[in-house]
C-alpha cells in the first residue's frame, strides 16, 4: 500500500494505492490522515484510483475518518472509486452515504464551495 | 514444481491470531485457489472472503491474542468443481441470525460489523458451525468457468 498527501487550495488529498487492508496499512493512512486533521485540515478527497481493493476494516475506517472530519466542521469524500473497491462500497451502501466523485477536481470543488 | 490439490487431501494450517498473518492467509487461499483451476477475479473473491473470515476469528473470537491459534482447511470437492475453507476459532461463538445488518440505514454509520457481508456476497456458500470450544466458518466457492470449460472437454485428469 502506498498513501500520499496533498493540499489542493485548502482541501487534503490523500492519495492511496495497493491494497489497503487491516494492519500496517491501514495505520498508514489514519495517521496521514489525523496528521492533516492535527494540522488543522478538516477537508478532505481519498483517492482511491490505484486501489485494487480493500477490507471490511478500511471500509469501516473511512466512516471513522469521515465523522471525525465532520466532527470539527469538515467533510470527506471520495473519488475514482472502481471496479472492486466501487462494488464493495455500493454493496455496503457506503457509497449512498460518503459522496464518490468520479475526478479529484470535482471531489476538490465540492468541498471548496 | 507442479502442485496439485486432491480432494481427499484436504491442506490444514494454523496460524497465531496476528494481524500480520492476514496477509499470508489472503495468500495462501488464492495460491490453492489458482492452483485448482480458479479464474483470477474469483481467486481475489475467495482470497479477500478467507481473510474477512480469518479477521474475524483472530480479532473478534480471539482479540488478537497470539497464544490461540486459528485453523484452516482448504479442500477440493470429489468433482473439483468448488473450493472450500473451514475457518476454526476458540471463541465463545455467535448466532448469524443476530449479527446487526451493516446496511440497515441505523447501522450505516457504524465502524465495524461489515466483514460478513463480504463473506456472503463473495462467496457461492456461507455457514457458521458454533461447536464446544469453538466456531467454525465454512466458505464454499465454485471454482468457475474455467473449471467447467475444462469439464466440458473432458480436460480433469488431474
Amino acid at each position: 500500500m502506498r498513501c500520499r498527501v496533498e493540499q489542493h487550495g485548502g482541501v487534503t488529498v490523500v492519495h492511496l494505492a495497493g491494497r489497503v487492508t487491516i494492519g500496517q496499512d491501514l495505520d498508514q493512512f489514519r495517521e496521514a490522515f489525523e496528521e492533516s486533521l492535527d494540522d488543522g485540515h478538516h477537508r478532505f478527497v481519498v483517492d482511491l484510483d490505484e486501489v485494487s481493493y480493500v477490507d471490511s476494516a478500511t471500509l469501516g475506517e473511512i466512516i471513522a475518518c469521515r465523522r471525525r472530519a465532520r466532527a470539527v466542521g469538515g467533510a470527506l469524500v471520495l473519488t475514482r472509486a472502481r471496479g472492486k473497491v466501487r462494488d464493495l462500497l455500493e454493496l455496503t451502501r457506503i457509497g449512498e452515504l460518503v459522496e464518490i466523485h468520479a475526478t479529484i477536481d470535482g471531489a476538490v470543488a465540492s468541498l471548496s464551495s | 514444481m507442479n502442485i496439485e490439490i486432491h480432494p481427499k487431501q484436504p491442506i490444514r494450517i494454523e496460524l497465531p491470531s496476528r494481524v500480520e498473518f492476514l496477509n499470508l492467509v489472503q495468500g495462501i487461499a488464492e495460491e490453492i485457489a489458482q492452483v485448482c483451476g480458479m479464474p483470477e477475479d474469483e481467486r481475489l473473491d475467495f482470497g479477500l472472503a478467507v481473510r474477512e473470515g480469518a479477521i474475524n476469528a483472530m480479532k473478534h473470537a480471539h482479540g488478537f491474542n497470539p497464544g490461540l491459534p486459528v485453523a484452516l482447511e482448504f479442500a477440493l470437492d470429489q468433482n473439483r468443481t468448488t473450493l472450500s475453507v473451514s475457518i476454526l476459532d476458540q471463541g465463545n461463538g455467535f448466532d448469524p441470525a443476530t449479527v446487526s445488518d451493516p446496511t440497515a440505514p441505523e447501522n450505516l454509520l457504524k465502524s465495524s460489523g461489515r466483514g460478513l457481508l463480504l463473506i456472503r456476497s463473495l462467496v457461492d456458500e456461507f455457514d457458521v458451525l458454533n461447536h464446544e470450544g469453538g466456531t467454525e466458518l465454512v466458505l464454499v466457492k465454485k471454482i468457475g468457468a474455467l473449471r467447467d470449460d475444462e469439464s466440458a472437454h473432458g480436460g480433469d485428469d488431474v
